[in-house]
């Protein structure tokens, strides 16, 4: 029933695959000169998180091509499986994860750590397109069409909140909202859900001190951790310095410990540092042009999994990115959410190119490629 | 083959534009503020950034040297080292610590203890420490050892004129002295650079910095003579000693150009450990202390005479055998003198002559005198802290005054107004600017700019400056100052002994002892005053204070630009001066005593009891001065105690136990070198 044609398979989304890849090549020259006062301390050398990041950027490019090469219907089949061990690993950290900043969010697999809530969150979008697909002739019924979805959400919403990881799980609910209205559930049911989520959300945002600093420095208040406050203030001093055309490839000052995790969750400033306004326009038309092709994909998808796939795994990077950036120009209070391609991190380059893989798989099947698919429908 | 649409195709056309639209929406929200915060507030952040990147690091200008005539280095900076521990970080605590020990010399348990009993992450181990010698200290690699670096005012010659010089804080800010008077000149004027700072705090340099050089301080080349200066320190301490003195001044001057050659004030003190030092140590007591001069003032009383002709040295004055009662006191001396020569009263210091015969002048004529003499005017010598004195208005004077003043009392004043007086009758009359200065010295070390001589004003004509030197020469030829005598050598000259003014009324204990004079008297190259405060064992500036005069004077020859036969004549009255210590045991206090003075050695008594000279001091044959005190201890006839004679000449021993009232029997002969008790019989063994 679905394209049968291999040379339309073997299609390629440049307009997707190109800028990721932009964006993956350039975060390695990011996450350099980001990290290097950092890493010559820490490591003796400033080029160690460099070759960490340049090696997992290969890595992941060659997860991305292998992922784009598997058939996405694999991920049907695969789903509830990832979900489970996700969830077991989600437990795992919860009993003996590693310690990292007063939460754990990691857990040690062999020689490697990594953030099993980027897992969760991978697994969760792939399940829950799979339950929305099955279930597309009821999901307008509460019982049969949104509740199995919720079944899952929830439960993996809750364990990584309690990590404690409240941006992510928040994100993660954000992402399950966004597939439930694209999967044409009643709009009533969705804004019950969203008003319990908003209700249980605050509640909880308030209920730790640390997240409860970070939302008084977003509004600016003067009881707010000097820390958190601290590291807005040298994130938008790195944009203001970076000006229109920025300070230079490599010529950060606010990496020589002005600006705390400058390679993590705060590169986005480092390029708006060394790049200027001109750069992260760029950067940031570079995720426009991803969520543009990642919504046309979804679009043209040939089967509900893949139109409800595709939205999903779009969803999650736009909601990265746009948090992301958010967070570190004042926008939004201070979470601790990676900019997806950009940031240093095994976890989120992983999975990443792994969706990234996914969303090609997809747009190879679909009818994007208009004149072509055209041509094959006739 | 068609296609089976799904039935939401159309619904996620919609919503998939929806959310491209709204995700774009949101990214332009994020474009929006970074345009806000890079463009339009771009300006406030690049001011942000650059106050935190950029660290204005001073630039300390080197303090000027100071250098004495001859431009030898009296103080200068030195670079030190300043060490601490962080105690948690030191790694090789044994071996800092025994590094420290040499280059410090405290013993290495010393710094070890420190480092063990550290409150905190902070602990000195030593401040400003010269590495000069020990440039391992400076390359030693240890975490835990912190250095600070820190320029440090060293001064040369330690103690050697430190009131003049003065002190410096621990910023290197002049204090006292002409550390205090030059301290802009020789502070010179800072500059900075500035730095890269990195979010830890540590500096960097930047590409191409911002920078100021500093301007280093200029130097100073004094007018003092280090030499001339340490004789005088020297001479003045002894005097001060021997004399029993509270403290003492000696201020040199070259009476031609008003250069100070040495001044020295005692109680000193070593302005390389400021922490031992008290505050009267400090000062230059011949500027900021003030007495009242007593009969060094009659040559200024003279002076005023012969120039208003109301005396000639050859007049007959009389004395009224020392005695003259005026209203409300007596005016005595302590030396009677009938009728005789106004030179004769000047030799012999008459205070009633000098009283009678301030009374031919006008008050307003001899207060004219004494303040163009500079009394009651600071001299104005580049030193801070320099009194006035007080000298009373014409107006102020009662009918006594003037023969008060004639002799130096009810007025007072410094040691360097007393000597630029006497400099000046010395220069035939016309007044000097004393200064200390002679040369500002650019960084590099050339003299940039010397300071000019300054007249200040004619005083007294030459004739008068003439008749005044051969009456002073008679001072030290014939009357109170003969202890200044050096033969072959003229030497002009006048003795003071002042009573002290305590609480209202004058002390008979506390006296000034004063001799100021210069010479040779035919060309003066050198004006010199010597004060002593309070001297207890003699009072009299003719005993103590003129011995100083005369030493110093003899051991500066070579230094002074005198003429050679001067210092021939100089030279050989120092040889005949030498005496070696005689062995004064055994006599009788009366023949020790006559027998040490026809020695020219002046004599100290344990004892006003009658006796026979047990002990003494110095050594027998140590080679003394004329004018030295030798300590003698006597054994009195009335006392119990076994008197020790081992030692003595047999003779003298015999005599010494007789006249205890003890037996002798002798054996052997020369010298006693034991002695045995018996009862009332001692029994004496000789060497031979």
């Amino acid at each position: 029933m679905y394209i049968d044609s291999d040379t339309e398979t073997s299609h390629v989304d440049w307009l997707i695959l190109l800028p990721i890849a932009g964006l993956l090549m350039f975060s390695v020259a990011f996450v350099y000169s980001a990290s290097s006062t950092f890493s010559a301390l820490k490591f003796g050398s400033s080029e160690q998180l460099f070759w960490n990041h340049a090696f997992r950027v290969i890595i992941g490019i060659a997860l991305m091509i292998f992922v784009a090469k598997i058939d996405y219907h694999f991920w049907e089949r695969t789903s509830a499986t990832l979900l489970l061990i996700s969830i077991g690993f989600l437990l795992m950290v919860l009993l003996m994860g590693q310690e990292v900043k007063g939460a754990s969010r990691w857990v040690r697999l062999g020689p490697i750590n990594f953030q099993p809530s980027e897992l969760a969150k991978f697994a969760l979008v792939l399940h829950t397109a799979v339950l929305l697909s099955t279930n597309r002739l009821v999901v307008r019924e509460w019982r049969k069409g949104i509740l199995p979805v919720l079944m899952w959400a929830v439960p993996i919403c809750i364990l990584v909140a309690i990590q404690p990881n409240f941006s992510t799980a928040s994100v993660v609910f954000v992402i399950i909202m966004v597939m439930l209205f694209m999967a044409d559930v009643k709009m009533t049911h969705l804004s019950l859900i969203m008003g319990l989520g908003a209700i249980f959300g605050a509640i909880y945002g308030v209920s730790a001190s640390y997240r409860m600093d970070r939302l008084l420095a977003f509004f600016g208040s003067k009881n707010a951790d000097e820390a958190v406050k601290y590291q807005l203030d040298q994130a938008l001093i790195a944009f203001g310095n970076g000006g229109i055309t920025g300070v230079g490839p490599g010529q950060s000052r606010q990496r020589d410990w002005f600006l705390p995790e400058s390679y993590g969750d705060f590169i986005f400033s480092i390029v708006g540092e060394e790049y200027g306004f001109i750069g992260v326009s760029l950067l940031v038309g570079a995720f426009v042009l991803v969520v543009w092709r990642g919504f046309a994909i979804a679009k043209k998808a040939p089967d509900p999994f893949g139109r409800l796939l595709a939205g999903g795994i779009t969803t999650t990077l736009a909601i990265y990115a746009f948090v992301n950036a958010g967070v570190t120009c004042g926008l939004l209070p201070t979470t601790g959410l990676p900019m997806p391609f950009i940031s240093y991190g095994g976890s989120s380059v992983f999975f990443s190119t792994i969706a990234v893989g996914v969303l090609l798989n997809i747009s190879s099947q679909a009818g994007v490629y208009r004149r072509r698919s055209r041509k094959i429908r006739t | 083959m068609s296609i089976k649409q799904p039935e939401s195709y159309d619904a996620i056309r919609w919503k998939a534009g929806l959310l491209i639209f709204l995700f774009s929406f949101g990214f332009s929200i994020v474009i929006g503020r970074l345009f806000w915060v890079q463009v339009i507030d771009g300006a406030k952040y690049r001011e942000l950034a650059k106050r935190q990147y950029e660290s204005k690091v001073e630039l300390r200008a080197e303090r000027g040297k100071i250098y004495d005539r001859e431009m030898r280095d009296l103080a200068s900076m030195m670079k030190t080292t300043s060490f601490a521990a962080d105690p948690t970080l030191l790694q090789n605590a044994s071996l800092c610590s025994e590094l420290l020990a040499i280059a410090v010399g405290d013993p290495a348990a010393s710094y070890l203890s420190k480092i063990r009993n550290a409150e905190g992450r902070f602990v000195w181990l030593a401040r400003g420490v010269n590495t000069v010698m020990y440039p391992v200290l400076d390359t030693l690699k240890d975490r835990g050892l912190i250095r600070v670096k820190e320029p440090k005012r060293h001064f040369t010659y330690g103690p050697i004129a430190a009131q003049i010089i003065g002190t410096t804080d621990i910023d290197n800010n002049g204090l006292t002295g002409l550390e205090l008077q030059y301290d802009s000149l020789l502070r010179g004027k800072g500059g900075f650079v500035v730095m890269q700072r990195d979010g830890r705090g540590r500096l960097r340099p930047g590409v191409d910095p911002e920078r100021e050089s500093p301007t280093d301080g200029y130097g100073l080349q004094l007018t003092i003579d280090v030499e001339i200066q340490r004789i005088a320190e020297q001479e003045l301490l002894r005097g001060v000693r021997e004399n029993g003195a509270a403290s003492g001044s000696v201020v040199a001057v070259d009476p031609a150009t008003g250069e100070i050659l040495a001044m020295a004030s005692v109680p000193t003190f070593d302005p390389n450990r400021l922490e031992a030092t008290t505050n009267d140590a400090i000062r230059i007591r011949a500027i900021t202390d003030q007495y009242e001069p007593g009969s060094t003032m009659k040559a200024i009383t003279a002076a005023a005479l012969l120039e208003e002709r109301k005396l000639a040295p050859t007049d007959k004055v009389d004395g009224l055998r020392g005695v003259w009662n005026i209203p409300g006191g007596t005016i005595k001396d302590d030396h009677p003198m009938g009728v005789g020569t106004f030179a004769q009263a000047m030799e012999q210091s008459s205070n009633v002559v000098f009283a009678t015969s301030a009374r031919l002048l006008d008050d307003r004529v001899y207060y004219k005198y004494v303040r163009d003499f500079g009394f009651g005017i600071p001299t104005g010598i580049d030193l801070p802290g320099e009194i006035r004195g007080r000298l009373k208005r014409p107006d102020d004077f009662d009918a006594n005054t003037k023969s008060y003043m004639a002799h130096g009392y009810e007025m007072s004043a410094t040691a360097i107004q007393m000597l630029t007086a006497y400099a000046t009758i010395a220069n035939k009359g016309v007044m000097m600017q004393p200064h200390v200065v002679r040369a500002y010295v650019s960084p590099s070390g050339k003299i940039q700019r010397e300071v000019p001589n300054q007249v200040i004003r004619r005083v007294i004509s030459p004739e008068t400056a003439q008749l005044l030197t051969q009456m002073l020469v008679g001072v030290v030829e014939n009357g109170t100052g003969q202890a200044a005598k050096i033969p072959g050598v003229s030497i002009a000259g006048k003795t003071g002994t002042a009573q002290q003014l305590l609480d209202g009324s004058y002390s008979k204990k506390a006296y000034t002892a004063s001799f100021v004079g210069y010479f040779p008297a035919e060309n003066p190259r050198v004006a010199m005053i010597v004060m002593l405060d309070r001297p207890s064992v003699s009072i009299y500036g003719g005993a103590t204070a003129a011995p100083i005069f005369r030493r110093i004077v003899q051991k500066t020859m070579t230094m002074l630009k005198l003429d050679a036969q001067t210092q021939i004549h100089i030279a050989e009255s120092s040889k005949s001066d030498s005496v070696a210590m005689p062995d004064f045991r055994g006599l009788d206090r009366n023949v020790a005593k006559s027998t040490a003075q026809k020695l020219g050695l002046r004599v100290e008594f344990d004892t006003s009891a009658f006796g026979y000279v047990i002990k003494q001091y110095p050594e027998i044959g140590t080679l003394l001065e004329k004018g030295e005190i030798v300590k003698i201890n006597i054994q009195a006839h009335t006392s119990t105690v076994h008197p020790n004679v081992v030692g003595f000449p047999m003779r003298r021993a015999v005599t010494v136990l007789h006249a205890s009232g003890y037996e002798v029997v002798i054996r052997g002969q020369g010298h006693v070198v034991k002695q045995e008790w018996a009862e009332k019989t001692c029994t004496i063994y000789a060497s031979d």
